[in-house]
């Protein structure tokens, strides 16, 4: 609909040159209407359970907005109730044991903010959760969106077989955290903030990085519609060879969440809502509703869902994809024609060449040295294996 | 002789300088003007010398009120009433008292004219020196029957074609009553026997008066001359107060053109979004929404065919050649009960006859097509055809895109139009064949192409004197083929079809002079092929979905009685019996009871056999009019209509795209249904040549159609997962004012209109905006428009446009939030925000080569500028989301002013329109 919208525009304008998109400022109401958003997920693992309450912030100043200093309590349907403490601005945690995160309980939140307002959800039943029972990739090229004529991306799809019984739960989310180890090209041997600094023996710590990214996609299935409580070959993230990534070695984390068919109604609008391409005009984004509400004033709606799952984790490590080409960015050099003076301290430390006595006047990009400069950790994951 | 003349001269006024030429074509506006004035006037005007003696014309007051005609006939007309003679000598007028003395003049003509003067070759005419009227007498003077109403019938054609008028009216001011012509161009009229003054009316044609004596039962014919013969105007017309119909418009294609439109391109549906009540649903998009009602809810018919995309080029122009349509209604407030099968209004068509006497062709050409019409009698007086023609040539605009995408794209249309007719005495009949076929191809990315194919018999009958009765067989196909090659994975094709086969007989019977009695039948037989999304290239994966056949049946009966008790008072009360069922083959499924209907929830099917109804559905729709006459210039009209509607289109946009489908009721679609109130006072100023009128309604649907959030009609064939049905509720005033003066007229429109839905089923998912009332995507409160025509000379016209409109409800985001460090955008309600508001001026100008009578080409120019301002009026407004920050847009059609020029032509001076 949108091309030939496009095209139409071409037709009438064509001996014209105008331009038929420009920036529009809408009046929108802004921050008096701030709603309260809550997130809380219960898992079924032992240890911490987070809450975390934040406010709505108007569109055209967007940021988050801790709320703080609520009372919080997690309470489950035999009236047990538990107290979290606010651990980070807006954030709130509680130790929970074993044997307080028990499937086929349901739990709900009470807060009460310091304004006294009270905010509560509906309880969300804790279903047992099916097994995991493979994750894998397949080596797919996929084409580009926006480009003319098409340019394909390669890489790779991972995919998740699930395997469920009867007495699970039918709906599910899968929540991907994926670790890469990548490397840069030489160790720091000399650097320069306003003084030049030279590194004997050349400094070989910050060559290897590990990085950890929560991938932001929403994955959930329904099980419903079919014959027996599984799945096979859900197609998960895409990762392509234009990183580190797939270079030395990958993880990816797959947390698979059971849902309430509630959470599973919510997560899906959700991602229906994200995947809209900005053509809000032509059709009408989701109205999401969650399962919280605010006791003190019911019109307020609060945003947000309380859900409690059981988890069921897998790991899987990659090394070596077949048939795929890494093409990350190469270590290239930027020669400074005035050498160090060019540099101001934004550019600090900045990494250059040199011989054993004296600076160069090469600047170092990001690929080649310091793996910090492009995020992560020089830490060793402790799952990372040898 | 030289004496004779010398004496003349003694007698006579004016100068004798220039030679006149008695032929020349004016215009003549003159209400009670002494003759000498008259002829002053004339005189300036023209050059053309008047000999006369003074004491001939001393009482002589002249009231002309004509657009064209000749200088001869002018004067003729003016001494109509009177002996005296109108001769030609040298270029001047001579006129004589006595017939011996003009015999004797050598250089004598006398000059039988075609027009003006038109003394009905009837047996029942003969001249009345009083009133200067013609007088009419119908029937033998019998005393015996003076007591008793007496049954006068007029057929009324147009003079130069033959073809008859429908909707003429004949008002007769002793008795301030009157009555329009039906659709075999009679109307009927009981009267006393006596005399009366009875004014024939036809909008583009001029006024005719008679004077009539009634003595018994007869009939006489009276055929109308058209004012004027510039080659193309729209006209609106639809004298309220005399077809006593409340919200009925119509849009008279008597000639067109005047009105500025985008591109050049003449388009009747934009000039009836003039009309109060009626709004396009965007720019240059197709689809209108009328009095709240959503675009699908709109029945379009060109000559009984009934059409499902009216547009070409995606709406930039509508499906219609202007230069064949004759008459265009739009019923949106009482519908007549022969319609039926849409909830907000009938957009019916009726085109042109070929011309009866002569042969002739006319066409246009404007920066996107070219028309050409041709029309020629087979028998004389009994029979013709004609053929309209219509074709783009737009890819040379495309090419000269710099962007490779759109120069490599191509936009074409055409559409093709035949009709055969013959009229009999007592019978006529008529064969129109239409198509019309659209192609777009962006590149080799997507590909649409649309088509409609019609074709209809229609045969009208007198059976007796009181009953007459129409018949039609009608059928239409329309196709439409996508290929979406956007995505190479996911690239396919789709076909589409709907056919729909009709048969319908109307009678008019009069039964006695107080009930008009109206009733027939109706069969509709559907075919529709939601098509096969199948993979498109041969590195698609996309996979082949049948979306499925469908057939419905669709019958009904009406009965309606015009009863006027009272010469002011008309009560029209009708009831039309429809039964609706969609058909087998076909397997329905059942889903869990209280849960969302998605796939998932299924838990059963029925099958139904071929041709076995899947459901009945039975309405009985009830319709009633009453018209008071207050005065002689006012009347107050009540109506309540109740509609139905089996067919929806799928479609979650505004504007109707070319591949969205429609969609019969079926077991799970319910047909949705519409009671409306109107109520409207319709006001004549005659002293300002002024015409008003105030309409407000209120209507309520139910089982209107809305799409859920993210439906997508490509994916399932299972249409009711992704759709709910609630109710509308509309309400609105609309206010009209015309102008139709001499120079100057136009008119202008107010809408207040609102249209709210509410989709509140018992459960969750059976809501949209929780429940609540929202505005409608075409929820536009208020819209003014004004069409103003001014005629600066004979040849040379401008006219304007201007048209505002309150932006279209939107839904904006609000806010911004977090979730697992993830933002997330919060919408507001449901359209609770507006897109900027849309103003648009627009002017053009006609300019006609001269009006000389045996030229064999006559041609004019319309220029014109659309958007007169440049406003950049939006379309849409878009939000992205770059770098965490939300950004918003404006995405306008049009930002610039438009320039066109468009040729028209005709061949020959006969009237074709």
């Amino acid at each position: 609909m949108n091309q030939f919208k496009k095209a139409i525009v071409f037709v009438i304008l064509a001996a014209l040159s105008s331009s038929c998109v420009k920036l529009y400022k809408p009046t929108i109401e802004s921050i008096d209407s701030a709603n309260y958003v809550v997130s809380g997920r219960l898992t079924s693992i032992e240890g911490y359970q987070y809450v975390t309450i934040s406010k709505t912030s108007p569109i055209i100043d967007p940021g988050y907005i801790p709320v703080e200093k609520c009372e919080i309590d997690i309470i489950d349907d035999k009236s047990n109730s538990f107290h979290l403490e606010e651990f980070e601005s807006g954030k709130y945690r509680v130790w929970m044991n074993q044997s307080e995160l028990t499937i086929g309980t349901a739990y709900m939140l009470d807060i009460t903010t310091a304004l006294g307002e009270k905010l509560i959800s509906d309880f969300d039943t804790m279903y047992s959760c099916g097994e995991i029972d493979s994750v894998y990739y397949e080596r797919k090229d996929i084409p580009s969106s926006n480009s003319i004529p098409f340019s394909y991306i390669k890489g790779i799809r991972f995919y998740i077989d699930m395997a469920g019984d009867e007495t699970n739960s039918k709906f599910y989310r899968w929540e991907l955290t994926e670790t890469w180890e990548y490397k840069v090209a030489q160790p720091i041997i000399w650097y320069y903030d306003g003084v030049s600094h030279h590194e004997v023996p050349p400094d070989a710590t910050r060559m290897t990085c590990w990085q950890t990214n929560i991938i932001g996609n929403i994955y959930i299935i329904s099980t419903e519609n079919l014959s027996a409580n599984s799945y096979k070959m859900y197609p998960l993230s895409f990762v392509n060879n234009s990183t580190q990534r797939l270079k030395h070695l990958y993880s990816l984390l797959i947390n698979q969440h059971s849902l309430s068919e509630e959470a599973y109604t919510y997560f899906n609008d959700l991602r229906l809502n994200t995947n809209q391409d900005g053509g809000l005009y032509t059709k009408q984004p989701i109205d999401i509703k969650g399962n919280l509400y605010n006791q003190s004033s019911p019109e307020q709606v609060v945003l947000g869902f309380f859900s409690s799952s059981e988890i069921k984790q897998k790991r899987i490590f990659i090394k070596d994809v077949p048939n795929l080409t890494i093409e990350d960015p190469p270590c290239d050099t930027i020669m400074l024609r005035w050498g160090v003076r060019e540099l101001s301290s934004r550019d600090y430390p900045a990494y250059m060449t040199g011989s054993d006595t004296r600076i160069g006047s090469g600047l170092l990009g990001k690929p080649c040295v310091d793996c910090l400069q492009m995020g992560g950790t020089i830490v060793k994951p402790d799952f990372w294996p040898n | 002789m030289i004496k004779f003349l010398l004496l003349i001269h003694l007698f006579s006024f004016g100068s004798e300088t220039n030679i006149g030429d008695p032929q020349q074509i004016i215009s003549c506006h003159y209400t009670n003007t002494p003759f000498v004035e008259f002829c002053k006037d004339i005189e300036n005007k023209t050059n053309t010398t008047i000999f006369y003696k003074k004491t001939w014309v001393e009482n002589i007051m002249v009231t002309i009120d004509i657009d064209s005609i000749t200088v001869e006939n002018a004067i003729q007309l003016a001494l109509k009433s009177t002996s005296l003679k109108v001769n030609i000598w040298n270029n001047s007028i001579i006129l004589s008292e006595e017939h011996e003395l003009i015999s004797n003049l050598p250089n004598y003509q006398t000059q039988e004219t075609k027009s003006t003067i038109n003394y009905e070759k009837n047996n029942y005419l003969q001249t009345k020196s009083a009133n200067n009227r013609v007088e009419i007498i119908i029937g033998k003077k019998d005393n015996k029957l003076i007591k008793q109403k007496q049954r006068v019938r007029a057929k009324i054609t147009d003079k130069s074609t033959g073809e008859i008028l429908i909707g003429a009216t004949i008002y007769i001011e002793e008795l301030r009553t009157g009555t329009a012509s039906s659709i075999n161009g009679i109307l009927e009229l009981y009267l006393y026997p006596g005399k009366y003054t009875a004014k024939f009316n036809f909008l583009g044609y001029k006024k005719r008066i008679y004077q009539i004596t009634v003595n018994s039962n007869g009939s006489f014919n009276v055929q109308m001359e058209k004012s004027g013969i510039e080659l193309s105007e729209i006209a609106i017309y639809g004298d309220k107060l005399m077809n006593k119909t409340p919200g009925v418009e119509r849009i008279r294609a008597k000639v067109v053109k005047q009105i500025p439109m985008m591109m050049g391109e003449v388009d009747v549906l934009k000039i009836s979004e003039m009309l109060p009540g009626i709004v396009s649903v965007g720019e240059g998009s197709a689809g209108v929404n009328v009095r709240g009602g959503s675009s699908d809810q709109n029945a379009f018919y060109i000559n009984k065919i009934p059409v499902f995309n009216t547009s070409h080029l995606f709406g930039f122009s509508s499906a219609f050649n202007p230069d064949i349509i004759k008459d265009f209604s739009i019923y949106k407030g009482y519908i007549p009960l022969q319609y039926g099968g849409r909830l907000a209004s009938v957009f019916d068509i009726d085109t042109r006859h070929g011309n009866k006497q002569n042969f002739t062709a006319h066409g246009g050409i404007s920066p996107l097509s070219a028309n050409l019409v041709v029309e020629a009698p087979i028998v004389k007086d009994k029979a013709s055809v004609i053929l309209s023609g219509r074709s783009s040539y737009s890819d040379w605009i495309l090419g000269r895109v710099k962007d490779i995408t759109i120069s490599n794209s191509s936009a074409n249309f055409y559409d093709f139009s035949a009709e055969f007719n013959l009229d009999l005495p007592k019978t006529q009949f008529a064969i129109f064949f239409y198509r019309s076929n659209d192609f777009f191809a962006l590149s080799d990315i997507a590909q649409y192409q649309y088509s409609t194919d019609g074709l209809s018999l229609s045969l009208n009958h007198n059976f007796t004197e009181k009953i007459r009765g129409a018949f039609s067989i009608a059928s239409s196909l329309y196709k439409f083929n996508t290929i979406d090659n956007s995505e190479i994975s996911g690239a396919y094709e789709q076909d589409y079809y709907i056919n729909q086969s009709t048969f319908t007989s109307e009678f008019q019977h009069a039964l006695t002079q107080k009930h008009n009695l109206s009733y027939g039948l109706n069969f509709n037989y559907y075919v529709l092929n939601r098509g096969t999304v199948s993979p498109y290239g041969d590195e698609s994966i996309r996979q082949t979905l049948d979306l499925g056949i469908e057939r419905g049946k669709e019958n009904a009966i009406y009965f309606s009685d015009k009863y006027s008790p009272l010469p002011w008072l008309d009560v029209t009360f009708g009831i039309r019996y429809s039964l609706y069922a969609p058909l087998g083959d076909k397997t329905a499924y059942i889903y869990r009871e209280n849960k969302e209907k998605i796939e998932e929830n299924i838990i059963d099917s029925i099958s139904f056999g071929p041709y076995q109804a899947i459901n009945w559905n039975s309405f009985p729709e009830i319709r009633a009019a009453i018209s008071i006459e207050t005065d002689r210039n006012g009347t107050i009209k009540l109506a309540f209509n109740q509609m139905h509607q089996n067919l929806f289109m799928l479609s979650t946009t505004i504007a109707i795209a070319p591949n969205s489908q429609w969609k019969l009721a079926d077991y799970h679609l319910k047909p949705s249904s519409n009671n409306q109130f109107s109520l409207g006072i319709f006001r004549n100023m005659p002293s300002l040549k002024l015409e008003g009128s105030a309409e407000i309604y209120f209507s309520y649907s139910e089982n209107y159609t809305e799409f859920k959030d993210g439906a997508d009609f490509l994916n399932t064939p299972l249409v009711e997962t992704a759709v709910l049905q609630g109710n509308q509720h509309a309400y609105g005033l609309e206010i009209m004012l015309k102008k139709q003066g001499k120079y100057l007229d136009g008119w202008m429109a107010y809408t207040y209109s609102r249209s709210l839905i509410e989709i509140n089923g018992i459960n969750d998912w059976d809501k949209i905006n929780n429940g609540d009332i929202y505005p409608a995507n075409h929820d536009i409160p208020h819209s003014f428009n004004a069409v103003v025509n001014y005629k600066i000379k004979k040849r040379l016209s401008v006219s304007s446009v201007i048209t505002y409109q309150k932006g279209k409800p939107a839904t904006f985001p609000t806010s911004t939030y977090f979730v697992d460090n993830k933002s997330y955008i919060d919408y507001s309600a449901r359209n609770s925000y507006r897109i900027p508001d849309y103003f648009r001026i627009d002017l053009s100008m006609s300019i006609e080569g001269n009006l000389k009578k045996n030229k064999f080409i006559h041609s004019s120019w319309q220029l014109g500028i659309y958007n007169l301002t440049g406003r950049d009026n939006a379309y849409s407004v878009y939000f992205k989301s770059r770098n965490n920050l939300i950004k918003s847009y404006q995405y306008s059609i049009i930002s610039v002013p438009i320039f066109t020029a468009t040729w028209v032509f005709k061949l020959g001076n006969y009237e074709s329109i």
